[in-house]
């Protein structure tokens, strides 16, 4: 009985030491911690709906927002092919002559005049190395006597004479038919002397290209179209008597601008405005095609101001083209600087200046002004 | 500090406003200010042959034209393969649309008839084809056959001048030293060319050395240094007779030479070596009086006057190197205008008298520059191993000088270069040649 007691004792005892120091000395891991899952409650159909992929997604509170583009750019139109020009205006048609003489003979191969070779003329010996000739087009020398002889006494005997009927400029309607056009010079807009050539070959460049900064968002140039009427401003007062105004700054400039639209002005042109771009895309598409190459040197320092009127299709009516003004030279170096110029608008205009058609009032007439400052000779 | 901010702001409102408002109150207005240099293309069809007789001509005439006008490096003549028109009557009109279909921005047409008596009439028109209208009024030259390269010269004269503004330089001649022989024993003779190179003609024999010649002002005499006597001596020819003669009024012990002729003619610029020291001197060709210009102990040489007359540029080493200076063509105080680093000499004024063409050595090359009167605005304008003796075109565009190959076989040749530094290329001689000097227009 005893026994018994204390072998229930005893267990009981080892029961209790077990459950009191057991558990941390035989403990192997930390406890894990708990892991908490959210969890969100579906209905059926929202279940129905994940199962088959077509449950919106849920809006990120988050998400990083990507960075606008500095400036929204339109996209790019699809290149529409080109136009074909409308036809010129011609003048009433005249029938074309025809050709006299049957095909135009084959010009004979240019012939030098003079040649290069030493060999020509009698040499004692030791034939000189005479420099390499940069001249395409050697011309044929003519033989020389060995005696000195007389200079030649001038020979055209007349004075010019102004032909009697001057041709008039009529041209004839004929169709011009397809023909190669002559691949365009190559065109420079620096002059690069033999002494400002590097001596050996080409240079790398010291430094990589980059891209041009982006020109500024043409500000939109609305205030002498959407300015009202204007209505009566205050007559500025002078300061020692004018009132407190409650904000000086913003009298100053309402002012300011209601003083210069009350300006009276001609008449706005309509239409939306040019932006900065087109008008650069106008100048750039001249000034491709004014060539100063052939201008004297006085025709360089001569600004001259060419008007004329453009039809809606972009192309210049060569019969406004006019002189306007002119500084910085004579009058005659002005015509050749003009010349120069209308050949430019007409040429680069044959087919049109990209103008917009809805602006059309606003290019309808044009002044352009043509500054060589940056062409002459330094 | 906020005060002036306000006023700013006040200001650039004020200033943006009407600019705004008045953004387009008329003609769209743009400035251009960026153009092309490039030459302008140019459609010739071979001159029309009035009769059998002149077919000939009429090829060559055309060739020279185009020639003429190609060689000035600001036009580019367009081939006649690619013509659509083809210009079979002078009189015919023209068919602008044609020409700008090959881009043509000047059409020259013309025609040339041969005359029993041995003249020939040549007719030409200049048209600016995409203004659709000529070019000024057509001319018509008439002169013996063999004057044809003269014709042709006249008729590129007038395209160049219609077109360019500038008077043109075809009709013009070249004196210059032909020369032959090894480098240790060369052989000069006084010799004329055209300015392309074609009739070249001698003036003088192989048997006295000659130097520096320079045609007057009207083109009928020639002044050179030759040393006919032994020493270098000044001489004038009269270049109709071919007659040359020494300038009395200079002492033939003195050695004399870098001749030049006054604006007028009348007088002639010139150096003298006098007891080891070289100084400028004037002398009036009608009565021999000699004006000394310069009294110093150094070199003075290489004057050239202004087209004025009014004064003389000259090179000079009293500052110990070879400089340019100016002075009144009277004498007295010169004024330095060359600046640079480097030697300079043979200064040159120009017909038009903007710039003065000079050499100039540095660095071991030499090359042909221009300056403006007061020594600004120096551009160099080639670069050799040796490059020399500039002489101007009579209208101021183009410099001719002499270009020298190195070692013992180096040998001269005349080139030609645009005062813009474009178009250098060698005028083609039949030999060796130095010392160009341009003739005035020969009209």
């Amino acid at each position: 009985m005893r026994r018994s007691l204390y072998a229930s004792a005893t267990i009981h005892l080892a029961i209790l030491l077990w459950v009191a120091i057991g558990g941390n000395l035989l403990r192997s891991s930390p406890e894990a911690e708990f892991q908490v899952t959210g969890v969100t409650l579906l209905s059926t159909a929202e279940f129905e709906a994940l199962t088959q992929g077509t449950l919106p997604t849920p809006a990120a509170v988050d998400t990083i927002t990507p960075p606008e583009p500095a400036e929204e750019i339109a996209a790019p139109d699809p290149l529409a092919p080109e136009q074909a020009p409308p036809p010129r205006a011609r003048p009433e048609e005249t029938a074309a002559p025809e050709p006299e003489v049957a095909p135009e003979p084959t010009p004979p191969a240019p012939q030098a005049e003079v040649t290069d070779e030493i060999a020509a003329l009698p040499q004692p010996s030791g034939a000189p190395d005479l420099p390499p000739s940069d001249t395409p087009t050697p011309r044929e020398a003519p033989r020389v006597a060995p005696v000195p002889a007389p200079a030649p006494e001038p020979e055209v005997e007349t004075a010019p004479e102004v032909l009697d009927q001057p041709i008039s400029p009529e041209v004839s309607d004929a169709p011009a038919d397809e023909a190669p056009q002559t691949a365009p010079e190559e065109a420079t807009t620096e002059i690069v002397t033999e002494a400002e050539e590097p001596a050996g070959g080409p240079i790398a460049p010291t430094s990589s290209p980059r891209p041009t900064a982006r020109p500024a968002r043409p500000a939109p140039v609305e205030v002498a179209e959407q300015t009202p009427a204007p209505e009566p401003t205050p007559e500025p007062q002078p300061e020692d008597t004018a009132p407190a105004a409650e904000d000086p700054l913003a009298d100053a400039i309402a002012s300011a601008v209601a003083e210069a639209v009350e300006t009276p002005a001609p008449a706005a042109p309509s239409g939306p405005p040019l932006s900065q771009g087109v008008r650069d895309g106008f100048r750039i598409a001249v000034q491709a095609c004014w060539n100063v190459g052939a201008l004297s040197t006085e025709a360089l320092g001569t600004t001259v101001v060419v008007g004329f009127d453009m039809a809606r299709n972009g192309v210049p009516e060569a019969g406004t083209i006019r002189l306007i003004e002119f500084s910085g030279g004579s009058s005659a170096a002005a015509q050749q600087a003009y010349e120069a110029a209308r050949r430019a608008i007409i040429r680069c205009g044959t087919n049109g200046y990209d103008l917009p058609e809805e602006s059309y009032d606003r290019w309808q007439q044009v002044e352009l002004v043509f500054n060589p400052e940056g062409m002459r000779l330094r | 500090m906020l005060k002036s901010l306000k006023l700013l702001a006040i200001a650039a409102v004020a200033a943006l406003v009407p600019l705004t408002a008045s953004a387009q109150n008329g003609p769209l207005r743009l400035e251009i200010t960026e153009g092309v240099i490039e030459p302008l293309p140019f459609a010739l069809p071979q001159f029309i042959a009035e009769n059998g007789a002149a077919t000939d001509v009429a090829a060559d005439i055309t060739r020279v034209i185009a020639a003429d006008l190609r060689g000035t490096g600001l036009f580019r003549q367009i081939p006649q393969d690619a013509y659509i028109s083809s210009v079979t009557n002078f009189s015919s009109p023209v068919q602008y649309a044609d020409w700008q279909a090959i881009n043509a921005q000047a059409l020259i047409t013309g025609s040339v008839e041969s005359r029993g008596d041995g003249t020939i009439v040549v007719r030409f028109r200049l048209f600016d084809v995409f203004s659709e209208a000529p070019l000024g009024e057509g001319l018509q030259f008439s002169g013996s056959a063999d004057s044809w390269r003269r014709m042709a010269h006249t008729v590129a004269d007038q395209v160049y001048e219609r077109i360019t503004g500038e008077t043109g330089y075809f009709d013009t001649r070249v004196v210059f030293i032909h020369e032959e022989g090894p480098k240790n024993a060369r052989l000069k003779r006084l010799a004329v060319m055209d300015y392309d190179g074609a009739n070249v003609q001698f003036l003088t024999d192989s048997r006295s050395l000659v130097l520096a010649p320079r045609f007057s002002p009207q083109g009928d005499r020639i002044i050179y240094t030759s040393y006919e006597s032994g020493t270098p001596r000044v001489y004038l020819m009269d270049v109709a007779t071919v007659t040359s003669r020494p300038l009395e009024a200079i002492p033939a012990g003195n050695m004399t030479f870098s001749p030049r002729f006054s604006p007028d003619g009348t007088q002639v610029v010139f150096s003298l070596e006098d007891g080891g020291n070289t100084d400028i001197y004037l002398l009036d060709l009608a009565t021999g009086t000699r004006t000394r210009l310069t009294s110093a102990p150094s070199i003075e040489t290489a004057p050239s006057f202004s087209p004025d007359g009014s004064r003389i540029v000259f090179e000079s080493d009293r500052s110990g190197t070879q400089q340019i200076y100016v002075m009144n063509a009277s004498g007295g105080e010169a004024t330095r205008i060359s600046q640079g680093s480097g030697r300079y000499g043979t200064p040159v004024w120009s017909p038009r008298g903007d710039y003065i063409a000079f050499t100039k050595q540095e660095g071991g090359r030499f090359h042909i520059g221009v300056m403006r009167t007061n020594g600004s605005e120096e551009r160099l304008l080639t670069s050799s191993f040796l490059d020399e003796g500039p002489t101007w075109a009579p209208n101021g565009r183009v410099i001719m000088f002499t270009r020298e190959t190195a070692g013992a076989n180096g040998a001269p040749a005349v080139y030609s270069v645009d005062i813009s530094g474009r178009n250098l290329q060698r005028v083609a001689t039949p030999g060796m040649a130095s010392d160009p000097a341009w003739s005035p227009l020969l009209r």
